[in-house]
């Protein structure tokens, strides 16, 4: 049987054929011939509801299942990141990545939404994550979805250049287990989850994880002093009482201790010095979740919850409350109609208290957030043509109200090709430090006539508005070969009131014995970026899968007029212009894995790293990962992984402000599961 | 046919398959290790009729099963999207989309001799036949003999062997 000789068939049939070949991994051949032993050992995937769905979006969409970050050997998200096309992945130091999809990546990257379970994991202290507090065990994860492209009418603010939502399993679907993955340079992870069932409708599951990272290199060579402790734990209870609800309760606490490297300003020769900051952070969550189903087509669900937060590290110093209530009704209005609507509130209620460099006015602050949103997908002609209207309004404290709509068009002109085009619009709010925050940056030698030495800050702005982005996207997908699929989408983004820096000279203050010298947070830049993304999968055999991201990303800037002086954040060469990743899968035997990954980073020659016009140059780089995974059992899996194994330890990134690059270097660890 | 002989050896086939293939292969497995009574026939050369109630989630996979014969009866899958007139079915499949509503369906046949199978999480505790579930990345089954003697049908020992017994 094969997808190309079903003629006759219903269009439901050749949908769903299209699904299962799109995917990749799930060839659909005939396994009649297997009897029920046979069939009992056989590996699946799961070509759930919405894997399906992901073949006839009207957007840039890329999902990385659970089997991706297993045969990887990646241990952690950020690094599981870099399986998808568009994301621009790099480590900073042995606790720290800038991540960002489709430019504009820093430390503090601002241009992105992620989602844990519906949560949003942002921080509003800047509008960006802390990747390495985002720490689930990898284990747990279903999938992760990855939405370039705009996504904010559907999920919100701050979805400006894409979606990154994590989704873990049901807890029925995960088992006891224990994880010990150890290597060199030391890197420790111990995961321990139970699960288990509490009469007939209800699983749970605990996990605790303690992860002891060492520390990367500096650009001599040397440990970077940048080690990073983590305990984390949490649980998730399902409960299915009824045939039409269903309730899942989720929390988690973590606690961290790391250190880092700054660069800090000082007001004697050299004008710098290196500062050992030891930083703790911490933080829990508690989520729950109703859904109803009405009727076959009509579901409703309300979700709420808490999330704390806590950092104190020489930059900032914070205790970050936020409650969130979000309401969704989907149903279809009539045969061509499916709406989905939604009203979101959520509060912040903050304290910020001084650090060694900065700090973040009013200190305490309450604020909130509210939206409401709509969408309606019209079947223009069945099974053909389909367009999606949908938008929201939002509003917050600091820019008022905000309206974010999109439209999306899907063309399935044949059975195996499907085209879309969007345009849309999103905004990035302003931050609580956008809004308030001073941050020492940089120390500049003296000058005439004063022969003072300066020093330079960051000076929030209570009149910084959002940044806006119109967003042109096209896509198209294909299955030119039944176990074949292409996936290409281009984007042309047009940006406004991007945050630059305003040079003051007129509010420089003499202190004793210096110059303060403020730059203020202005909505500055224009910026158009453009590019392609192209994803392609081939199950070469039913036992060596093939994969290939390539990205393509250029940008342009202009100063807006009227500002005296401006100090861009971001200038054409400050995002690598393509990156590559060839991934190679082998089964060599069903329970013995070998699997290669190469990925290919260009350079970045002209970061932007502190505020006086200094650059950073970031070569380009290749990265060769491997993995053996063995089975010996049905319960354990044994895997040796390496990392970076070729050329020598490289850099991948240097943080925006205080820089100190520090090195990448080959890692080889191994790892032990065990599911019991 | 994509599989050659080589794949059954055992040794080559380790790769990952669509869940769905599986599953309609189980589904036509099962079929040969269930003894219908004769009522459940109108003739000696009746099809076999295998019903997917409500959402079909097979797509293509259903495919595999058209031209299959079980104990010199052909097979036939049929497609019941109301999930009603099941009584013409003699292996009725219901979809996990089908969670709000499988305990109706099942109430609807459970007096007939219908083989129903289900990947809704305990189905069969629920008084479903035989339940499909995914455990690692194997998919596994579990039986309620009660349900099926209820429905008069005999289940082989060689199948209720393989199983998880769970009434």
């Amino acid at each position: 049987m094969s997808c190309g000789n079903v003629h006759g068939v219903a269009m439901m049939l050749v949908i769903g054929c299209m699904a299962a070949v799109g995917q990749g991994w799930s060839a659909t051949p005939d396994l009649t011939h297997f009897d029920i032993e046979d069939l009992m050992q056989i590996k699946v995937v799961s070509a759930t509801k919405v894997e399906q769905a992901v073949e006839d979006t009207a957007a840039a969409v890329f999902v990385i299942t659970q089997d991706d970050i297993r045969r990887s050997g990646v241990t952690n998200i950020p690094d599981a990141l870099r399986l998808a096309p568009g994301v621009q992945v790099a480590r900073i130091d042995a606790n720290k990545w800038a991540i960002t999809i489709r430019g504009f990546n820093g430390r503090f990257a601002n241009k992105l939404l992620v989602l844990v379970d519906g949560r949003s994991i942002y921080t509003p202290a800047f509008a960006g994550v802390y990747w390495e507090i985002q720490d689930l065990l990898l284990e747990d994860i279903e999938r992760i979805e990855v939405i370039r492209g705009p996504g904010a009418s559907l999920w919100g603010a701050n979805a400006v250049n894409g979606v990154i939502n994590i989704i873990t399993k049901p807890a029925r679907e995960t088992q006891n287990l224990l994880s010990v993955t150890t290597g060199n340079p030391e890197n420790t992870i111990i995961g321990l989850r139970h699960s288990g069932q509490l009469g007939e409708d209800a699983h749970y599951r605990f996990y605790g994880k303690f992860l002891d990272q060492d520390d990367l290199l500096d650009t001599q060579g040397q440990d970077a002093e940048d080690d990073w402790r983590l305990s984390s734990g949490g649980f998730r209870l399902d409960w299915a009482p009824l045939d039409r609800d269903s309730f899942s309760l989720q929390g988690g606490l973590f606690d961290e201790s790391l250190q880092q490297n700054f660069l800090i300003p000082s007001l004697t020769s050299p004008f710098s010095q290196l500062m050992r900051d030891k930083a703790q952070g911490s933080g829990g969550y508690l989520q729950g979740r109703w859904e109803r189903v009405l009727s076959d087509t009509s579901r409703l669900s309300l979700q709420m919850y808490y999330q704390n937060q806590q950092r104190q590290d020489a930059i900032l110093d914070f205790d970050i409350d936020t409650f969130d209530l979000d309401f969704q009704h989907a149903f279809a209005l009539n045969e061509q109609n499916k709406l989905i609507w939604g009203l979101g509130y959520r509060r912040y209620s903050d304290d910020y208290r001084q650090t060694v460099l900065g700090s973040v006015t009013p200190s305490h602050l309450d604020y909130d957030l509210f939206s409401a949103f709509v969408q309606d997908q019209i079947d223009l002609i069945p099974q053909e043509l389909e367009l999606t209207l949908g938008a929201r309004l939002e509003h917050n404290d600091f820019s008022g109200w905000e309206f974010q709509p999109n439209v999306r068009l899907l063309w399935s002109p044949y059975a195996k090709h499907r085209l879309w085009a969007a345009v849309s619009r999103a905004m990035r709010t302003p931050s609580r430090f956008d809004n308030g925050g001073i941050l020492s940056v940089v120390a500049a030698p003296p000058q005439a006539p004063l022969n003072l030495p300066g020093l330079v800050f960051f000076q929030g702005n209570s009149e910084f508005i959002p940044e806006k982005l119109t967003a042109y996207e096209l896509g198209y997908r294909t299955w030119p070969a039944e176990r074949l699929s292409l996936d290409i989408a281009a984007f042309y983004n047009n940006y406004d009131d991007l945050h630059a820096l305003e040079r003051r000279n007129d509010l420089i203050t003499l202190e004793d014995g210096y110059l303060l010298v403020p730059d203020l947070f202005v909505n500055a830049v224009r910026s158009q970026t453009y590019g392609f993304e192209v994803a392609t999968n081939w199950q070469a055999m039913d036992w060596w899968r093939l994969q290939l991201a390539y990205s393509y990303l250029r940008m342009k800037f202009q100063n807006k007029p009227g500002y005296s002086e401006l100090i861009p954040i971001f200038q054409e060469d400050s995002q690598p212009r393509y990156q590559i990743s060839l991934r190679s899968g082998f089964d060599i035997r069903h329970n013995l894995e070998f699997d290669l990954w190469l990925y290919y980073v260009d350079e970045m020659p002209e970061l932007i790293v502190g505020t006086l016009e200094h650059t950073a140059a970031v070569d380009a780089y290749v990265s060769v990962n491997a993995r053996i995974g063995w089975r010996p059992r049905h319960d354990l899996e044994l895997s040796l992984m390496g990392a970076n194994l070729l050329g020598p330890p490289h850099v991948e990134f240097v943080q925006e402000t205080y820089p100190f690059p520090e090195q990448v270097e080959r890692s080889i660890y191994g790892q032990i599961k065990w599911s019991f | 046919m994509l599989l050659v002989g080589s794949l059954l050896s055992g040794a080559a086939w380790a790769s990952r398959f669509d869940e769905y293939a599986v599953k309609a292969a189980y589904l036509y497995n099962f079929a040969k290790f269930v003894e219908w009574p004769p009522e459940a026939f109108s003739a000696t050369d009746s099809p076999l009729v295998i019903c997917i109630a409500g959402d079909n989630p097979f797509g293509a996979a259903l495919e595999a099963l058209r031209d299959k014969v079980v104990e010199s009866r052909s097979v036939e899958v049929r497609h019941m999207p109301t999930a009603t007139g099941l009584d013409r079915c003699n292996v009725v499949f219901i979809g996990r989309a089908e969670q709000g509503r499988f305990k109706t369906v099942l109430a609807g046949i459970a007096h007939l001799p219908i083989l129903t199978v289900s990947d809704i999480s305990d189905f069969a505790q629920a008084g479903g036949m035989i339940g499909l579930f995914e455990t690692g990345q194997h998919i596994r089954f579990n039986i309620n003999i009660t349900a099926a003697r209820r429905a008069n049908l005999k289940l082989s020992s060689q199948l209720l062997k393989l199983a998880t017994i769970v009434g």
